[in-house]
This record gives structure tokens, sequence and C-alpha cells, in this order.
């Protein structure tokens, strides 16, 4: 049976076109996500913290990046990156998370304009069911 | 230092595998013990695991001997928390007593030797590491964003060594 979005001639695959168009008709960047490297064997010398894992570079793209406002005493700058569903569901396929939170549980952090960003929390967009759009809250 | 604290948090880990085998966790897609070093873990924005401990260290000051060698006494802390298993959390209390359980067992006997464990096999470094009995801090109850309630609980224990000699 068809959803009602559905029934008014929208998919939520449109939905998610549309959110990605959208990111970069607005001038949507590029962030880099930090991700610890997947060759970690089970062995006692990583869980003693001597075998150093190396990162792994994933591009995301495009991003809108919003400026939030810090307090006086918090993080020199905090932000909110707009992401569109398409860029992240491919790597959370690619690197077996079950979850989008999973894999940015797992990221190290998030690198814009040279920064390191720390993951802070990210909150979805959804419509008919789908999510189309992440936002991703991070500081430094 | 090192070493002890590798030997202290290796000799807790072996004794949680055999106590209570399935008391473990996922980290990076590998099942292990739960127990770990939170100095030794990847960065990471997630809240912690629950039903594990984690090993925070503290305070070093030297104790009075009369050895050559002066004996040290470092803090160790364990954290770790609980929301139960039943979907309206009231086993945690029960939970937690469970985790306190499995903690005094694995503490006991309050020794190990104190070994190198970068190499393999690993290498026995001469002396001993010994640790006092885990002092339980008062639990504390947290509510969580979702409407969930945790409880965790701090444990303390003095671990004791003798400093690495170092060849010159």
């Amino acid at each position: 049976m068809s959803s009602s979005a559905e029934l008014r001639g929208i998919t939520s695959a449109a939905v998610v076109r549309a959110a990605n168009a959208m990111l970069r008709t607005l001038g949507g960047g590029e962030i880099h996500l930090l991700l610890p490297a997947h060759s970690l064997p089970g062995k006692t010398a990583v869980e003693l913290g001597a075998v150093d894992p190396g990162v792994e570079d994933v591009t995301l793209g495009p991003v809108i990046i919003r400026t939030l406002p810090t307090d006086n005493s918090g993080p020199r700058r905090r932000s909110e990156f707009l992401i569109p569903a398409s860029a992240v569901d491919s790597e959370m396929t690619s690197h077996n998370a079950n979850s989008v939170q999973s894999l940015l549980d797992s990221a190290l952090g998030i690198v814009c304009e040279g920064q390191m960003y720390r993951i802070e929390g990210m909150t979805s967009e959804q419509f008919a069911g789908t999510t189309y759009l992440y936002r991703v809250t991070g500081c430094y | 230092m090192q070493f002890a604290k590798d030997s202290f948090y290796i000799a807790l880990r072996e004794r949680l595998q055999s106590l209570n085998p399935s008391r473990t966790i996922e980290r990076n897609g590998v099942s292990r013990p739960a127990i770990l070093v939170a100095e030794n873990e990847l960065p990471s924005s997630a809240p912690r695991s629950l039903d594990a401990y984690y090993i925070e260290f503290g305070e070093v000051v030297p104790t009075k001997s009369q050895g050559e060698q002066p004996l040290m006494c470092m803090e160790c802390f364990l954290w770790y928390q609980t929301q139960g298993d039943s979907e309206s959390a009231i086993d945690r209390g029960r939970k937690l007593g469970l985790l306190d359980l499995d903690l005094m067992a694995i503490c006991e006997p309050p020794y190990a030797r104190k070994r190198n464990f970068l190499v393999s096999p690993s290498a026995d470094l001469g002396t001993g590491i010994f640790w006092s009995t885990p002092v339980l801090e008062a639990a504390k109850e947290r509510a969580m964003v979702d409407g969930s309630r945790q409880i965790e609980r701090w444990a303390r224990v003095l671990l004791y060594f003798y400093a690495e000699v170092i060849p010159q």
C-alpha cells in the first residue's frame, strides 16, 4: 500500500536527491571524517595502546557548514555540518557500520578547513520514513 | 610504571575472561573481555559502554620503604555503569551488584607478576605487583536524555610496584 507521500507524487528517494541538490546549490563544500583504520587485530598490544591503527580519511560532500554560538567558557568554535544522507549512507555500507550513529561514534573527528572538530552529536531529518539529511555538531 | 599498569590490566582481563566469559564488549568489530584501560582507547564521541569496567590511573607516590628501590603506590580507578537488563531498568541496582561481585572476584588474589607484554611471549620482569582490596564508592544514578536511568560506580584500588630498572 502506498504512503500518502507517494500518493502525492513525492517519494523518499526524491527527497534524498532533492536534499543533495539543495546542498550542492548552496555551495556545499567537503569535510573529512577521520576514522581509525580497520585492520586492527584483536591483539594484546592493541589493548595496551602500543599499536597505532592509523587513520582513514573519508571525504563527505556536498556539506553546508553553519557556525553556532559558543559560550565564553565553552569551546572556541562550534559548527553544524549539514550532510546529505546519500553521502553518509554509502560510507556506512562500505565501512560495515550498522548505523550512521555507530559510524560517527567510531570517528576520531571531522576535519574542516584544516581544523579538527570533535563530534558532539548528530540528529537526522526524515521524510516518509527515510532520512535525507544529517545534522552533525562539532567543536574545537 | 607502564609495565605495572599493563600487568594490572592483563591480570584483571584474564581473570574476568575465565570468571565470566559472557561479559564481553565489541570494539572495532572484535569481541573482548569487558574491561579496558581508558587511556589506551581511541578517542571517540561515543558514550562509554554499559556493563564494562574502565580503568583509569591516578596519582603515583613513593612509599616509605627500606630497600634500594622505592616501592611505588598508584591510585587506580575502575568505573562501570549499567541500566539493567529489563526494558524498565528496574533491575539496574541488581545488575550493578553483579558487576561489583565480579570486580571483587577478579581482584583476588591481589597480586600478579610484572611482565612485559610488548614482546612475544611476554617476559617476566623479575618483580611483582600487588594491590589493595577495591573500595566501592557510593553508586550514583543518572537520568539519560532518552528517559532511561543508568547507575554507575567508581571503585578505588591502590596498586603497589617497584619502578622498572633501566639498564645502563
